[in-house]
């Protein structure tokens, strides 16, 4: 049986029984740490790109082969980021027009109530 | 029937009206509108138990029922403020938006202070939620 990590939902490891290979490693998911380092080689390589393939001339084309899938993703980020915020303050503006409209109800509820009891009060057979 | 000969004191009627007013707010309107009822036959001159009958139709829904109620109050009372306000909230609910906030302004411009300009001011407030233009 294959060695599984709930946690990392992947194969932990190989188990080799009698010459038989009975799980089958898969892709893991890159780690908080492989991530950085994915940025830093990208950042490493756009630097080379820049040294040896002349200025601006040689970050484009870096980008475009081993970062544009960042820049897509910079972008995908940006646009759900918009989304949320969009999406935070159309709550924040829904729960204050509620509360709006709380306060007035209670208030003509006050209102009610007092003006009865002061009909009452000053009511003479 | 003649209910001439029971002379209630008026903490008697007050503590009776207040009872009306619960059962009102416990949703017990049937009891609550015989109380009013009641009282209305020991008090023919008082708006005050015919605005009541008023308050448990607008609570049941009964917005027309309420202003018929309201405007026999006005019959009894005419300058009745109380009975006013109420017959305005009841036009609120049957969406007559306009002609509700002409007579609030009006409670509202007659007496500031007094607690029904107070009510009115508050149905103003709402007016927007219950009858949408």
């Amino acid at each position: 049986m294959p060695n599984i990590d709930p946690l990392k939902n992947n194969i932990q490891e190989t188990v080799i029984t009698n010459g038989e290979i009975t799980g089958q490693p898969t892709e893991k998911k890159p780690s908080f740490w492989g991530k950085v380092g994915n940025v830093f080689g990208t950042v490493a390589r756009v630097g080379v790109g820049v040294v040896t393939g002349g200025g601006i001339g040689g970050i484009l084309p870096s980008l475009m082969t081993t970062g544009g899938g960042y820049l897509g993703q910079l972008e995908q980020l940006q646009q759900d980021n918009v989304r949320s915020q969009t999406q935070l303050i159309m709550f924040q503006n829904k729960i204050a027009r509620s509360g709006e409209e709380f306060a007035a109800i209670s208030n003509l509820l006050k209102t009610r109530h007092d003006s009865e009891m002061q009909a009452v009060n000053n009511m003479k057979s | 029937m003649n209910f001439s000969y029971v002379q209630p004191s008026d903490v008697e009627l007050r503590v009776m009206l207040e009872v009306g007013f619960l059962l009102r707010e416990s949703n017990r309107f049937d009891d609550a509108k015989s109380l009013f009822n009641g009282v209305a036959e020991l008090i023919p001159d008082s708006d005050i138990p015919r605005v009541g009958l008023g308050t448990v139709e607008l609570q049941r829904g009964n917005f027309e029922l309420a202003q018929i109620a309201c405007e026999d109050a006005l019959r009894v009372k005419p300058n009745s403020l109380y009975a006013r306000v109420h017959r305005a909230e009841s036009l609120l609910f049957q969406k007559k938006r306009s002609e509700a906030e002409v007579e609030l302004n009006l409670i509202i411009a007659s007496d500031a202070n007094s607690p029904h300009s107070r009510t009115a001011q508050a149905l103003l407030e709402v007016a927007h939620l219950v009858s949408p233009e």
